[in-house]
């Protein structure tokens, strides 16, 4: 068995964050609930299983691991440990808010079927729809992580009726765009929108570049990119210089040896590329 | 060598002449050495950069090199043509990542072989000059991938690729000449299936697979006379690609003149 106690990870992740000798910096997306993960004969297991697979790859490497806070002033590159199958990453999606506001009273209008009526047409009006893609059936993100998504967060009923809903964003979505979602829904009176955290594109230089897709190459025979699903870690991240990467998929809650030694060999052969370079 | 007399236009794509013989996507030649990906799609790049200069990436090939193997074209420049971003597509993601164009990307957006480059193809003039040796098997070479089998055998000089593809319950028999004619209502049924991953049915996915057959076999690996007999499944390509490779690497590859 190569993985280590999940304890002794997170120790060691304190630790390591106090090394300010190494000049690659690895952070981690997401917390790790430590107290309810779980070593079993083929990996780890629990809610947040994976990112301690991941941390527990950072923590064996040469790079200088920042947990559980990122120390955001270290000099240096960045590397962002995430559930990326494999893969590298560049990009974050954003986050957003809407909330539309109907002209509905309900004090006054008992009858729930046209409640009911205009409460559908809002939830029909951001269901996702592509005219190739089968996008509603997408349960893996592989259409609409690229797509302006909406997510119902609340609703109230009273003397209006507003609708609340949480967007992940792309570089295409803009307040006209937002806006147009909700064009074919009846008695809207106004709709609000705040981009809370912008999409995120880093620029990282060719040297930490070819330093990350060289290693991928290496490792998986390709280098293939794909979007972060989340802004999190990456997008508080200042500066242009970072990339993320690893091994794990977003909803799994098991992360295997075999995953833990991938994720360790694309990140140590990155470093050594990094290294090499210098 | 067969090329077009002028520039036509698809979706995603332009189609130029070519003076020499050879398919470039994006300037880069189409070959079996070219491949750096083949699973659920195939994409090129120039294999003489370093990956930091490596922004010669073609994504989704099948979509124009199908319709080209479909129609006896052996020589021509493919140029990508997009410029706007469709975040839903996986590959224009991968572009915008890597700060790469949308025009790498030349696959069809809706996973058609491309009808309307297709159709471009088969009205303009095609130039024909001097000929070229065609490639068959010397022995028969079989490769299996993703639970997927193929086996590529050795067809008499001039007689074209006789595909016999199942996929699930569903199969088709199809005859392509890659350097002359081929029948235009099987081009047509072709060209307007959908890939597997969107298909209604597997009786459109295995038509639709005719094309990433002709892409894979004839115009990426160079093979003109064959029988080759197919049972796929998912990510077909690997398996695809991967029998080519494996008869160009075996020495399996016989060139004849006529």
């Amino acid at each position: 068995m190569t993985l280590p106690a999940p304890k002794t990870v997170i120790a060691d992740a304190r630790t390591d964050s106090s090394d300010t000798r190494v000049t690659v910096n690895i952070a981690l997306s997401g917390d790790v609930d430590v107290d309810r993960i779980k070593r079993t004969s083929t990996g780890y297991a629990g809610e947040t299983a994976g990112r301690l697979g991941r941390l527990a790859a950072g923590v064996a490497s040469d790079g200088q691991v920042h947990y559980p806070e990122p120390d955001f002033t270290a000099n240096g590159p960045w590397l962002v440990l995430a559930p990326l199958s494999g893969v590298v990453s560049t990009v974050a999606t954003g986050i957003g808010r809407v909330v539309v506001t109907l002209d509905h009273d309900a004090t006054t209008d008992k009858q729930l079927q046209r409640l009911d009526q205009r409460i559908s047409a809002l939830l029909d009006s951001v269901r996702p729809s592509h005219n190739h893609y089968p996008v509603e059936e997408d349960t893996q993100g592989v259409f609409t992580t690229g797509m302006t998504m909406f997510n119902l967060d609340s609703i109230e009923v009273g003397e209006k009726l507003t609708a609340t809903f949480n967007v992940s964003t792309t570089p295409a979505t803009d307040r006209s765009t937002i806006e147009s979602q909700f064009e074919s829904v009846e008695n809207v009176e106004d709709i609000k929108y705040d981009q809370l955290v912008g999409v995120e594109r880093a620029a990282p230089s060719v040297h930490l570049r070819e330093a990350v897709e060289s290693a991928h190459r290496t490792v998986y025979g390709d280098w293939e990119y794909e979007w972060l699903p989340t802004p999190g870690v990456f997008a508080e991240i200042p500066g242009a210089e970072k990339m993320a990467l690893g091994t794990g998929s977003p909803e799994s809650t098991e992360f295997s040896e075999e995953q833990y030694e991938s994720c360790l060999e694309a990140l140590q052969t990155t470093l050594s590329n990094i290294e090499e370079d210098t | 060598m067969r090329t077009v007399a002028e520039p036509i236009e698809g979706t995603e794509v332009r189609v130029e002449p070519a003076d020499s013989p050879g398919i470039e996507i994006n300037g880069v030649s189409v070959s079996i050495n070219s491949v750096s990906k083949a699973d659920v799609r195939v994409d090129l790049v120039d294999r003489a950069v370093s990956v930091s200069a490596d922004r010669t990436r073609s994504f989704v090939v099948e979509h124009a090199l199908g319709p080209l193997g479909l129609q006896g074209v052996t020589a021509a420049n493919v140029v990508g043509i997009r410029n706007e971003w469709d975040f839903a597509r996986p590959e224009h993601r991968f572009c915008y990542s890597a700060k790469l164009s949308p025009a790498c990307v030349v696959g069809h957006p809706a996973g058609l072989p491309n009808p309307r480059l297709s159709e471009a193809l088969g009205r303009v003039e095609l130039i024909e000059r001097d000929p070229q040796p065609r490639q068959t098997v010397s022995k028969p070479v079989s490769f299996s991938a993703n639970g997927g089998d193929i086996k590529l055998c050795p067809r008499e000089h001039g007689a074209g690729i006789r595909f016999k593809i199942k996929y699930g319950e569903a199969d088709i028999v199809a005859e392509v000449d890659p350097r002359g004619e081929t029948d235009e209502t099987l081009i047509d049924s072709v060209t307007n299936s959908t890939t597997p991953y969107l298909s209604p049915n597997n009786g459109e996915a295995v038509t639709h697979a005719v094309a990433d057959l002709v892409s894979d076999i004839a115009v990426i690996g160079g093979f003109d006379d064959l029988v080759v007999e197919a049972d796929l499944t998912e990510a077909y390509h690997a398996l695809t690609i991967g029998a080519a490779k494996k008869a160009h690497s075996s020495d399996s590859v016989e060139r004849r003149s006529s």
